[in-house]
């Protein structure tokens, strides 16, 4: 659009003959771009613009949907009543909590505690085991070690074929010329 | 009702017993009480009693043998005499909590008097606080059945040979 503003006034411009001319119909575009440099000092702003940042942030993602959310749990769901547990009637794991958020997630993301609990006693025997042995093992070790009156461990094995072919031979030969 | 009052006190004008200044009191608390009460009875009450389907129950745990019929160094049957023994710990100490919190509120409440109407729960408290420390001071919280059940041998055999002494 500014193009187009200096396209007639320069085809005059080009068209004039005399310099006097030129000089007088001489048009520039002037853009009256920017003010004075200034810099202009004002308190900052910061701290009231994080905080309304903030309570946007908590409010609308915290507690308007946490809000909704329990008023749900709370009116429609409702919490659970208490009552005597029936005869012969192992119950549940969610069905002891009130609340029903609390049910839910003893039904779908907690694991029941009798769980852990025998685990962990599993676990225990195991390793009681294990621990057993190996004690016993180190004391059999420890005795043999001292004693050194028992094949096991601290035994070298000797390997008896020579010394069967020895006394074979020497038999053999005291058959044959006599022990002197 | 009918009965001699006078020893009873009215209101004393310009002090806090003052009629005026109790209404007003009662009228800012119910400018906040009364519409939560409002919607608790009249919404969320009867959406509640519509929805009565489910039921919890109090857990119960079955007694395992504690750690003195235990065989040495088993671990399964330490462990449960430890959970067992973590779980009484627990009851009693909240038996002791209400003791000391009736305690409390009846010294608060009769101020100089506490000294002798409240005697019967102090020594209760005592009591039950000294009990408690007999069997579970001093001792770890979750693998102490076998220091409580040293503790009370010690304790036992010293009373055996100091029977003069009378330790509580």
């Amino acid at each position: 659009m500014v193009g187009m503003s200096l396209l007639r006034p320069c085809l005059r411009q080009l068209l004039i003959r005399s310099p006097l001319q030129k000089q007088s119909i001489l048009q520039v575009s002037v853009r009256h771009a920017g003010h004075e440099r200034k810099m202009v000092i004002i308190p900052t702003k910061f701290e009231w613009t994080q905080f309304k940042n903030d309570l946007h942030f908590y409010i609308l993602l915290g507690l308007v949907p946490m809000g909704l959310l329990i008023s749900y749990a709370n009116m429609f769901v409702g919490p659970a009543e208490l009552s005597d547990i029936p005869e012969g009637y192992e119950p549940k794991e969610y069905e002891y909590y009130q609340s029903p958020i609390k049910r839910w997630m003893a039904k779908y993301i907690f694991e029941e505690p009798m769980k852990e609990y025998e685990r962990s006693l599993h676990t225990l025997h195991v390793e009681g085991e294990r621990r057993y042995w190996n004690m016993l093992h180190k004391k059999v070790k420890t005795l043999m070690q001292d004693r050194l009156d028992y094949r096991g461990w601290y035994w070298v094995d000797a390997d008896k074929s020579i010394m069967d072919l020895q006394k074979e031979r020497k038999e053999y030969n005291e058959r044959l010329i006599g022990n002197k | 009702m009918g009965g001699d009052d006078s020893n009873q006190s009215k209101p004393v004008k310009g002090s806090i017993t003052d009629l005026k200044i109790q209404n007003i009191a009662y009228g800012l608390f119910r400018a906040v009480d009364a519409p939560v009460t409002y919607f608790r009875e009249n919404i969320v009450e009867p959406l509640q009693r519509r929805n009565t389907s489910e039921k919890f129950y109090h857990r119960k745990f079955k007694r395992v043998p504690t750690v003195d019929q235990c065989d040495f160094e088993d671990p399964v049957c330490i462990y449960e005499a430890d959970q067992q023994f973590f779980r009484d710990k627990q009851v009693d100490s909240n038996i002791v909590k209400f003791l000391r919190q009736r305690m409390i509120e009846c010294i608060t409440w009769e101020g100089p008097d506490s000294n002798y109407k409240c005697m019967k729960l102090q020594d209760e408290y005592e009591k039950a606080a000294t009990n408690w420390f007999i069997k579970y001071g001093d001792i770890r919280t979750h693998k102490g059945s076998i220091e409580a059940y040293m503790k009370q041998k010690h304790r036992l055999i010293w009373e055996r040979q100091n029977p003069d002494v009378k330790l509580h």
